[in-house]
């Protein structure tokens, strides 16, 4: 069984740190600033074309296991479920994993509870594709032709049914807002969506649209991170460029004390 | 229950389940060190098995569901029920299939499973000749559980002989004739000679061999037993399932990739902007540098041009989008193992206020 080395746990506190402080000041009330973004502002006109053009709108997290990541698509699918409660719109979510099938659900009931709506909740609303990519990407096509939707959300973590999806809306005339963090996929959304949110922009999409001042903050502190991730990085490819210089007798020891570092273990620490 | 302390005790157990797992990675516990009386390793297994078990239950909230959306569209014959009814059909005939498949295939296993338990029982007799002392009473259990051996031999070799009609003739039925009359005639001479010279120390190699011939018997029984199951009609009309359709169906999906690139490329690479005009060198570089041809007529940098290109500008560009998204996934779990945000699976507390307010 792989273990934590001392290393890997000061990263993990270097990392967490600023993330936990930034939620701690911002549920103190500190104002924290946030960049628009193009592609989550455009959620409500998605959602407000279908609206007007009375068609579905769908929303799919594509291959999203239950994890961190499904959470932030329901965090979305929330606000655009209340929407669509709200204008008495109808919305089709397919699912490819069972497990997340049922928080789907969950959600999108929770998003018409908040309307006061729930007598309009349609159970069908969340629909079982398969567990099998091309199965899912398959269904995918053949429901949104069907219904014809306006508008569909493609959040999540996607392989290389992506584009498939993404063509089958575009094929209809569909708006469509995609988010992803699976880098190969990114290009195949901006070719074939309307908008596109790339990576990180995804977990920010929920802070944006929940107004939580708690995801506010870790917004922020994920931004500290990341400076500190970046320093971290420079401070390595100064070290490796400098080592570059010496012989390579130097640069092999050199080399193999950092390794031996990051790879050291709890015994060797104590010692 | 009351939703707040439905939220406490949800995020009670969020945070046990996470502490558990988080101190499993962050503390160094030997696999042998032993928790609650077990070896830990053995403990998380379980642990393990457990979580995968929740996963497992799930599958049948998807059956549920697909029989809820399209089992009413067939009773009411709404539109598309015809479709409806095919996947339902599919469904169920496919389920059927698998169910009888696997049947098959765990009788497979379990002929190779009962030598290899046999294998198992004849190692333990051979160790406890070693650590006891030779009593009148022992060499009799000893009889006992050899004769018991030959009894479950007959057995397993009825159970062969029953379904071996496809084996029949062919080279690893014979090889199982053999290994089996081989393993008889060692445990007809062991019997004899705990019988007659009940000296147990000294049979301690006849039973290891016993038990090796046992496991070599087993992998003979293994292979007439998978060669019978491949006449078997389950096993084929499950392979016509998986192979004739289920696998060109796929590959039927994934072919369609090609053409929806070629029409997504197309748009994405008309020169309207700065931008896409950037882009469509890029591409157009790593294209003609990624065929022979752009090296052999249009120049020999293309290829270096091409790769400086992958490793300089899109890596990065990549690494620092997984960079992005790992530190949000952390700060996502690190909020959900700590409960600090609200759920989007949390009942919100004002329209049920409101809600319960409107019936009163």
């Amino acid at each position: 069984m792989n273990h934590a080395t001392p290393v890997e746990i000061a990263l993990m506190i270097l990392l967490v740190g600023p993330i936990l402080i930034c939620i701690y000041n911002a549920s103190r009330g500190q104002p924290i600033f946030i960049r628009r973004i193009s592609g989550i502002d455009a959620i409500d006109e998605a959602v407000g074309r279908a609206v007007e053009l009375g068609r579905p709108m769908s929303f799919t997290s594509g291959l999203t296991g239950v994890g961190p990541l499904l959470f932030s698509c329901l965090g979305v699918l929330k606000y655009i479920g209340r929407k669509a409660a709200r204008f008495n719109s109808k919305i089709l979510v397919p699912s490819n994993d069972p497990e997340a099938l049922a928080l789907t659900d969950a959600t999108l009931q929770n998003a018409y509870r908040a309307e006061n709506r729930l007598s309009n909740y349609d159970p069908t609303s969340v629909r079982f594709l398969s567990s099998d990519q091309f199965a899912f990407a398959s269904g995918y096509m053949g429901l949104i032709q069907r219904e014809n939707v306006a508008s569909a959300f493609l959040f999540g973590s996607y392989a290389a049914e992506s584009l498939i999806l993404a063509e089958a809306g575009h094929q209809i005339g569909a708006v469509q807002i995609a988010a992803t963090v699976s880098p190969e996929q990114i290009p195949f959304f901006i070719a074939s969506c309307d908008y596109t949110l790339i990576g990180e922009e995804l977990y920010a999409a929920g802070a944006f649209l929940s107004e939580d001042t708690v995801q506010r903050g870790s917004l922020r502190g994920q931004d500290v991170s990341k400076l500190l991730l970046f320093l971290l990085m420079f401070v390595g490819t100064t070290i490796a460029t400098i080592s570059s210089f010496r012989s390579n007798e130097i640069k092999q020891g050199q080399s193999l004390e950092l390794s031996k570092l990051f790879s050291m273990k709890w015994g060797e620490v104590l010692k | 229950m009351t939703p707040n302390l439905k939220k406490k005790l949800i995020a009670l157990v969020t945070f046990l389940g996470g502490l558990y797992f988080f101190l499993v990675y962050v503390i160094p516990i030997p696999d042998e060190q032993l928790v609650l009386g077990f070896p830990f390793s053995t403990v998380h297994e379980q642990m393990i098995f457990a979580v995968q078990v929740v996963g497992i239950m799930a599958i049948g909230l998807g059956l549920i569901n697909i029989f809820q959306v399209h089992g009413g569209r067939i009773l009411y014959l709404r539109k598309d029920w015809l479709n409806s009814a095919a996947l339902i059909a599919g469904l169920c005939i496919t389920m059927f299939v698998q169910v009888q498949d696997l049947i098959t295939t765990e009788r497979t296993v379990q002929a190779w499973k009962q030598f290899s338990l046999l294998s198992q029982f004849v190692s333990a007799i051979a160790e406890e000749s070693q650590s006891t002392s030779i009593a009148e009473t022992r060499l009799l259990a000893l009889d006992e559980k050899l004769q018991g051996i030959g009894r479950k031999l007959n057995q397993e070799r009825h159970l062969l002989s029953v379904a071996s009609h496809e084996a029949f003739g062919t080279p690893p039925a014979a090889a199982f004739k053999g290994d089996l009359e081989r393993v008889e005639v060692q445990l007809a001479s062991l019997l004899e000679a705990v019988r007659t010279a009940p000296d147990l120390q000294n049979l301690k190699p006849q039973f290891v061999e016993l038990s090796t011939q046992l496991r070599v018997v087993g992998s003979s029984a293994q292979k007439v037993v998978t060669i019978n199951s491949k006449g078997n009609t389950w096993k084929n009309l499950s392979r016509v399932i998986q192979e004739g359709f289920f696998v060109p169906l796929g590959a039927s999906m994934f072919a369609l990739l090609a053409f929806y690139i070629a029409g997504a490329a197309y748009r994405a690479f008309r020169v309207r902007t700065l931008e896409a005009g950037l882009m469509m060198l890029a591409a157009l570089i790593v294209i003609l540098g990624q065929i022979p041809q752009g090296a052999a007529y249009i120049s020999e940098d293309l290829p270096g041009i091409r790769k400086w290109l992958l490793d300089n500008i899109s890596t990065p560009a990549f690494r620092a989008i997984s960079f992005g998204a790992a530190i949000a996934g952390l700060a996502m779990a690190v909020r959900m193992w700590l409960s600090l945000e609200r759920s989007p699976l949390e009942v919100d507390e004002k329209s049920t206020r409101d809600m319960r307010s409107a019936k009163e």
